[in-house]
């Protein structure tokens, strides 16, 4: 088992959709060199065909009884969505702007986010949507790994982030079969998966992945999950309101979600409200969070309640997250011992915003060696 | 973990769809010693350094040095003003990551990081696009037909000053013709500062904005003399209820949109009032599904609700308003000293009368236009001792023509309280309704709102418990024929319930002060641009009457003028009373009319010209226009138009500042990361402006020497350089009107000296030198960023490296606080020096206006708040609305094309159709539909949705034409019009100007979609 295990929490009720995140995450890794058509963080209307397309209904992932799934690969047209281009240059000639693949205009049938705003039910009554925003999970028991018949894919032991070995990897793809998430991709270009490696050379460097630390709504906390101080322990293990997604993958997920538990109310037939008649069916959250959502929804209803009545409630000064920095705890000073046991240079970080840790008691005074195990 | 047969792995891996052939390209680098042995991946993996390596040094590459850093900000209207960090490589810029280093301003309150959104995040993707113009192009072929030649800058520069000294000097045209513009996507203040100096000191045209966008707070204008005002956004945070009123934060507010759902968290009740079913509302307590237009309507119920339940702030509305005013009911106009007293100052004009309850005597309200000695509006103190009457009705004596008269006067809240009762969703009569629209009354037909949401909203504005209530109006408000009235009557409701400073209130735009920038493009009132109205100015420009009277019936006109106003030729006849002519600042009876001209010559900077206006209008333009000069960093639609294009440099290579507007209080620094390789020959606005400048005066020399020759054949020039210019100045010279320059002359023949304040006079008043200084590799953009700093007040003490050191910003001082104090440890929301500090609004009554008696707005019925239907057209056929509003994918159209952004939609134009409407169609999600009505088509590809009413198309704004097939835009199906009550003006605080102009249209059309 890996050591540390750094993990993320998303609060989809701060979540905007405004995929910030995957931009800046397309920015930092994946606007080049075959990876255009992979979103290593994607954000999806939920409800929806999510992406890759019905990526829920593809495989991977184990049952009750521990055993790997089959699975399918999902198809760059119909599936993921082919990342057209525009013919730009000829913006001067006054041409038409059309979407383009490989000079030659293109249809477009599906993309990565094709079914935004897409809203379930009807127009006023219970309409609803909310979104989803997915990485990889960095699972304890990824499905990837165990797919991989080179076992070409590792688990980082100082912060569990899943890694594919572009080293070993021959490109054989059982592991884009095995992951239930979708969520690591075939590079055309390199014949080798790759996947989302939670921005780890940031974290190493104290900047927190792109995602987390570029979300304009701040709805992600990142963390180690043993790290009792830090808001991801609180939320997954102290309140239980974060919960991985689809448990039932038996991959065990690190990044863990807040339910969306509030919802607009309802309309009757004449159209007048029907209050506490919230829109987000909790068969949806149970499906995607499994039982557990129930004692999540609970505690932050309950929570949130008395927020109102009384003006306390630690849970709710946790999702507020009043200072932005504070949202990220990376340890730096474990991550720069981790390097000098490695053999490695220790680089200081090229931020000190984001230190804070276990291991690193204090911003202003950083250390290279030392921290805090003593 | 166990082996496993390789059996069981074939029979594991499923492929679909293409197999591919594809080449391990990585063969030198898979070279081993001996075979690796992996028991077990998620522990002691032996080979870890490969990968993370390769990993590591893509990073390092990115993120290049931090010494090398810039900083910068995407200021194209968001009006989000974020800091961005710039990373580079080697002189070119790999990424931007937010800074996110404001302070804590309260630690119980959210701090303002990260900031930033979808489109700021990958400009560095969009910089070095395909769609860059390189170096200055002139146009070859026909206009649009896209054959361009290179040029250089001198060939680029000389063509512009002899553009520019034809019109100046041709006597049938003269700078009336010459419009020198910055659009929207150049809004800071130091760049935006090079082409305004330069319009300013040459006299010639140009138009507000706000107003030919549609984005125009008029009704807050007409209520608080003020269009922008409102909080900073984490003052959301600690509000009882939010109300978004035709608002989508979550799409158009990303950067503030967070504490919204954080003041949630804090136990917020959050509103949301839109048509449509968007990001805002899927998390708000409740949402508002209102027919598009109608809002008006809605809040005059609201208002009726309040007046009639006694549900209003007595005290506030006496103190605060000028609801108590006395009205007569002769003629429904403000009781003004000049009735009471005859004739005497001028000022008398603008002083108004209370009904005192104190000695039942009518007493002159303090702080009024006319009677602002103490500029309070105090009620006792200061001599006065008045508690306001606000309901009854009283004979007095009035002077009429130098007799008494007796006549019966009330008070403008019992005129309010008349007509909101008209409103009340259980007998407001509509003057047409649709007839497939659902509900019982009138009320909920016209507005698709329930009787029962009427109340709730109601008691959210009045009820005792709720401290805070802010309600944020959305630019959607402004965009339609009545708009006027919406955040009128939304201002008049916040006002009723006393919602002001630190109760909440509107929120329509908050701005701080900032004074000093005037030494960038004031030019110390030495010279005056022409400033004409947006949507009168683009109106006349594209001959839109002809558009307005093919699409529009009478019926329309009766219905959105509720009678008063009966059918087109009426209308007509009214518009041209207010249309005194080109220039005309006057009309025959010396009423204050808009001024717009219709200019045949222009350089224009960052404006989708061509985007935001009709389809007629584009074609008129193009036609009225003899040479378009277009600056910019891109190629669009509107640039594939012009004769001339210069290439500008974009946000992440220009030193720079944005302050405004107040969604937060910083002022963020635009650095260019170090040792940049240009881009092209792109300049930025300064120098480019400079550049300009120079040539003219080249120009102007020249041509005064050889006009001199000419007259005198035998005349030897001096050789001395002084003596020259003393002799040829005068005939560099360009007269104008002495109230636009000063000495009544632009000075065409110094005007590089006067552009860039190495004049004598400027010298003298030792103005900071501004465009370039040929001895210091310091640019243009660069010089303005350091004046800025010097001179305006609300920056200091700051300096370029310490904006830089501190994370690319500057906090503004307490000096920016506009009508409330810039408290250093709280939100700041407006209006608090006025019920505070009693200090008077900037209003003609020096309150919160709810009354306005000029003739035009009595004569229509709008003298009070009042509720109109649209202009619309109800039409069997044409039965849906369409609605274009601010994008989250855009910035209007600023990153519309960018291809990260629209591969994370549809690749092309869609629109949203309700899964109904669909299917009565026949259209499945993916196909195209066709919109349409009597002024044109366009095509869309249809995203289906139950988010979409039933009754309405929504689509993005801010698509260019050249993404449409045929290029045919949606706006093509957009009528255009000229609201009356805007047109209005000279009136108490009505005044043309930044606060009082009219918007441009973009709701009114109905349509019909078909499948394409």
């Amino acid at each position: 088992m890996s050591k540390r295990q750094l993990a993320m929490v998303m609060d989809l009720n701060k979540c905007i959709g405004c995929q910030t995140c995957t931009v800046a995450c397309k920015t930092q890794w994946t606007n080049r060199n075959g990876r255009d058509y992979m979103y290593w963080n994607n954000v999806e209307t939920y409800p929806g065909q999510g992406y890759p397309r019905n990526w829920q209904e593809a495989g991977g992932g184990f049952d009750a009884a521990g055993d790997l799934q089959p699975g399918e690969i999902p198809n760059i047209e119909a599936d993921y969505g082919v990342p057209w281009d525009y013919n730009f240059d000829e913006m001067r000639d006054g041409a038409i702007l059309t979407p383009q693949q490989d000079g030659k205009e293109v249809q477009p049938t599906w993309g990565p986010n094709w079914d935004e705003d897409v809203a379930t039910g009807d127009y006023p009554s219970d309409n609803y949507f909310f979104y989803l925003p997915r990485i990889c999970n960095h699972c304890t028991n990824p499905g990837c790994l165990s797919a991989c018949p080179r076992d070409a894919i590792f688990k980082r032991d100082q912060d569990g982030v899943v890694l594919v070995d572009l080293d070993r990897c021959q490109g054989y793809r059982y592991c884009i079969a095995g992951c239930p998430y979708k969520k690591i991709y075939f590079n055309p270009k390199l014949s080798k998966s790759e996947k989302c490696i939670l921005c780890f050379p940031r974290v190493e460097q104290g900047l927190p992945p792109a995602c987390a630390q570029q979300c304009v709504g701040r709805i992600r906390f990142v963390g180690f999950l043993d790290d009792e101080e830090g808001q991801v322990h609180k939320l997954v293990h102290k309140y239980k309101v974060a919960i991985g997604l689809r448990p039932d993958y038996g991959t065990q997920p690190n990044v863990y979600y807040v339910p969306p538990v509030f919802s607009p109310d309802k309309f009757d037939a004449d159209g007048a409200p029907i209050p506490g008649q919230d829109r987000i069916p909790d068969a949806d959250l149970q499906k995607l969070f499994g039982d557990d959502y129930k004692q999540a929804k609970a505690t932050l209803l309950a929570e949130h309640k008395k927020r109102k009545e009384t003006g306390e409630s630690e849970l709710m000064d946790i999702l507020i997250a009043f200072q932005h920095k504070e949202m990220f705890r990376l340890d730096n000073n474990y991550y720069q011992q981790v390097a000098k046991e490695q053999g490695r240079p220790a680089l200081a970080p090229v931020d000190d915003r984001y230190v804070k840790g276990k291991h690193t008691k204090f911003a202003a005074h950083y250390q290279v060696a030392g921290g805090g195990h003593h | 973990m166990t082996k496993r047969l390789v059996e069981n792995r074939r029979n594991f891996l499923k492929v679909s769809g293409l197999g591919a052939a594809l080449v391990a390209s990585q063969g030198a680098l898979f070279g081993k010693n001996s075979v690796i042995s992996i028991e077990n991946g998620k522990e002691n993996y032996p080979n870890t350094n490969y990968t993370e390596e390769m990993y590591r040094s893509e990073f390092h590459y990115t993120y290049g040095k931090k010494e090398e850093h810039g900083f910068a900000y995407h200021c194209v209207n968001c009006q989000g003003n974020c800091a961005w960090e710039i990373w580079s490589h080697n002189g070119v810029v790999t990424r931007e990551n937010q800074s996110a280093r404001y302070p804590v301003i309260n630690a119980k309150i959210p701090d303002f990081n990260p900031r930033g959104c979808n489109k700021g995040v990958l400009h560095s993707q969009v910089m070095y696009e395909k769609d860059r113009i390189l170096y200055p192009m002139k146009r070859v072929g026909e206009r649009g037909e896209g054959k361009w030649k290179r040029v250089t800058w001198d060939e680029a520069g000389q063509e512009v000053a002899e553009k520019l000294w034809d019109v100046a000097t041709d006597s049938e045209r003269g700078l009336d013709k010459l419009m020198v513009h910055a659009g929207t996507g150049l809004l800071t203040e130091g760049r935006r500062g090079g082409p305004l100096r330069f319009s300013t000191q040459i006299g010639a045209v140009r138009i507000y904005p706000s107003s030919y966008l549609g984005d125009m707070f008029t009704g807050a204008s007409v209520a608080y003399g003020e269009g922008n005002l409102g909080c900073t956004y984490d003052f959301q945070y600690t509000v009882d209820t939010a109300i978004m009123w035709g608002a989508n934060p979550d799409n158009t507010r990303i950067p503030d949109a967070h504490f919204i759902w954080e003041g949630k968290y804090n136990g917020a009740k959050v509103i949301v009032i839109t048509p449509e079913f968007n990001a805002s509302a899927r998390h708000a307590d409740l949402w508002v599904p209102i027919k598009s237009g109608t809002d008006n309507i809605l809040a005059m119920a609201v208002i009726n609700d309040i007046i009639k339940n006694k549900k209003y702030m007595t005290g506030s509305i006496k103190q605060f308003s000028d609801l108590p005013f006395l009205v007569r009911e002769d003629n429904k106009k403000l009781v003004r000293r000049t009735d009471i007293e005859g004739h005497g100052d001028h000022l008398w004009e603008e002083e108004f009368y209370f009904m005192n309850k104190v000695d039942g005597k009518i007493a002159r309200a303090p702080g009024t236009e006319g009677n602002k000695d103490n500029k309070s509006i105090r009620l006792k103190d200061h001599g006065y001792n008045i508690d306001p009457e606000l309901e009854g009705r009283w004979e007095i004596t009035v002077k009429e023509h130098g007799h008494d008269k007796k006549i019966w006067v009330t008070t403008a809240f019992e005129m309010l309280k008349a007509e909101a009762a008209k409103f009340d969703p259980a007998n407001y009569k509509a003057m047409e309704v649709r007839p497939d629209s659902k509900g019982k009354t009138d009320f909920q037909k016209v507005t698709g709102v329930h009787p029962s949401i009427v109340t709730i909203l109601a008691d959210e504005f009045s009820k005792v418990e709720n401290n805070k209530v802010t309600v944020t109006t959305g630019f959607a408000l402004n965009k339609i024929h009545n708009g006027v009235l919406n955040v009128w009557n939304i201002a008049s409701i916040c006002g009723l319930t006393g919602r002001y400073g630190p109760r909440g209130g509107i929120n329509t735009e908050n701005e701080f002060s900032l004074s000093g920038l005037g030494v960038l493009a004031g030019f110390g009132g030495k010279y005056k641009p022409r400033f004409g109205s947006g949507f009168l100015g683009e109106y006349m420009m594209g001959d839109m009457d002809s558009e307005f009277d093919k699409y529009f019936s009478d019926k329309d006109v009766e219905r959105a003028y509720n009678g008063i106003v009966k059918d087109k030729k009426e209308f007509t006849e009214i518009l041209d009373t207010m249309r005194a002519g080109e220039a005309e600042r006057k009309d025959k009876d010396g009423m204050i009319v808009k001024p717009y001209w219709l200019p045949d010559t222009a350089i224009i900077v960052a404006d989708a010209k061509f985007r935001r206006n009709k389809a007629a209008y584009n074609k008129k333009f193009l036609e009225r226009t003899k040479w378009l000069c277009y600056v910019d960093y891109r190629m669009s639609a509107t640039a594939a138009m012009s004769d001339l294009l210069l290439p500008a440099k974009s946000h992440y290579e220009v030193w720079d500042l944005r302050a405004s507007p107040g969604y937060h209080r910083f002022a963020n620094l635009a650095q260019p990361i170090a040792h940049m390789k240009p881009i092209g020959e792109a300049k930025d606005e300064w120098t480019m402006f400079a550049f300009l400048a120079k040539k003219l005066q080249e120009l102007s020399r020249t041509n005064a020497k050889s006009n001199y020759l000419k007259a005198n054949p035998d005349a030897e020039l001096p050789e001395d350089e002084d003596e020259l210019n003393t002799l040829l100045a005068e005939s560099g010279r360009i007269a104008d009107t002495s109230g636009l320059a000063r000495d009544g002359f632009r000075d065409f023949y110094n005007f590089f000296n006067e552009y860039t304040n190495i004049d004598e006079e400027s010298e003298e008043e030792l103005e900071p030198v501004l465009g370039m200084e040929e001895d210091n590799d310091k640019t243009g953009d660069r010089l303005a960023l350091e004046a800025a700093l010097e001179a305006t007040d609300q920056f200091k003490p700051h300096t370029i490296e310490k904006m830089y050191k501190q994370g690319g910003f500057l906090q503004l001082n307490e000096k920016a606080g506009k009508n409330s104090p810039l408290y250093a440890d709280r939100p700041y929301n407006s209006l608090e020096n006025h019920v505070f500090r009693y200090e008077r609004f900037e209003t003609v009554s020096g309150r919160q206006t709810f009354y306005v008696d000029h003739d035009l707005w009595i004569k229509l019925g709008a003298n009070t708040n009042t509720g109109r239907q649209g202009i619309k057209p109800v039409d069997e056929k044409f039965k849906f609305s369409l609605m274009t509003p601010h994008a989250r994918w855009s910035i209007h159209s600023n990153y519309k094309t960018a291809k990260l952004l629209q591969r994370l939609q549809r690749g092309k134009p869609w629109i949203m159709v309700n899964p109904k409407v669909a299917e009565n169609i026949g259209v499945k999600d993916g196909e195209d539909v066709k919109v349409y009505n009597k002024l044109g088509e366009f095509y869309a590809m249809a995203k289906v949705t139950s988010a979409a009413p039933l009754d309405t198309l929504v689509m993005e704004d801010g698509w260019d034409p050249n993404f449409f097939r045929e290029k045919k835009h949606n706006n093509v199906v957009v009528p255009p019009s000229l609201s009356l009550l805007e047109m209005a003006d000279g009136w108490g605080h009505l005044k043309f100007g930044g606060v009082w102009d009219g918007n441009q249209y973009v709701y009114d059309g109905a349509v019909d979609v078909v499948k394409a």
